[in-house]
């Protein structure tokens, strides 16, 4: 794992386990921000300047976090660490693994030919994100697909500041 | 004393063969060419090297790769080239 990223002048150092958990967790919250605007942009003939601004902003945020999430993961093929090639094998096992369900819900829901489940009772804001769900989902899982295998890794990793002090 | 084996479940000498040589965790990553971290986990007994990566390891200490990896507890490397001249002292005496 690439523990020390710089860009440009500034450094940041992720040997820190918690320190690598919030970067994790900063990306996901992005992501979902991004699934919900591109959600809510679907169910739209015609969407606002602002929502489409949001969007970009995010897929941007995104480009930037990707770019740092992908480096400090590491790179096999540049290095060729044996234990980081075990440990993200394993990673990849895990992540396509938990995937699976998440495929099989969504092949349920896009064939589901019954009544229709939502109640109209419910608010409308609820009402129109359930009904936009299968393609929340959709999203979900392609950025899922894309990032859960590094997340897994980064959350993972013992925390080596904790180890290189503990010796 | 060596290192608890750790995830591993292998004891090692890495080191107390570091220390001695004078070597850093970066010098010897590179010339076994992995991580410097990885070196780490390996002294920790946290991480079970390859077959390949126990005799890269061997080869650059110029020792036989039992001497540096064990399932069994290591004894110290001083015990164990004593060991064998202590009873000679007591004949001496």
């Amino acid at each position: 794992m690439n523990t020390d990223y710089a860009i440009g002048h500034i450094r940041i150092r992720f040997e820190s386990q918690a320190r690598r958990r919030r970067f994790v967790a900063l990306v996901y919250a992005v992501l979902a921000l991004f699934d919900l605007a591109m959600s809510y942009l679907h169910s739209k003939e015609i969407a606002g300047a602002w929502t489409i601004g949001l969007v970009l902003a995010l897929v941007v945020l995104f480009g930037v976090l990707w770019i740092i999430f992908s480096q400090i993961s590491g790179d096999m093929r540049a290095r060729g660490d044996e234990r980081e090639t075990h440990r993200r094998d394993h990673a990849h096992y895990v992540a396509y693994y938990a995937l699976l369900y998440l495929l099989i819900a969504e092949l349920v829901m896009g064939n589901y030919r019954g009544p229709n489940p939502i109640s109209p009772h419910l608010p409308v804001v609820l009402h129109a994100f359930l009904a936009q769900s299968p393609y929340f989902l959709f999203l979900a899982t392609l950025f899922l697909y894309l990032t859960l295998p590094q997340a897994i890794l980064l959350w993972t990793e013992p925390d080596m500041e904790m180890l290189e002090k503990s010796r | 004393m060596p290192p608890a084996p750790g995830e591993s479940g292998l004891y090692n000498r890495i080191a107390v063969l570091r220390a001695e040589r004078g070597i850093s965790r970066q010098q010897l990553a590179d010339a076994v060419g992995v991580n410097y971290q990885t070196i780490g986990f390996l002294e920790r007994g946290d991480y079970g090297p390859s077959l390949k990566l126990a005799f890269q390891i061997a080869e650059f200490f110029r020792l036989p790769v039992e001497a540096i990896f064990s399932a069994q507890p290591l004894t110290p490397l001083s015990q164990q080239v004593y060991a064998g001249s202590r009873p000679r002292e007591k004949e001496q005496s």
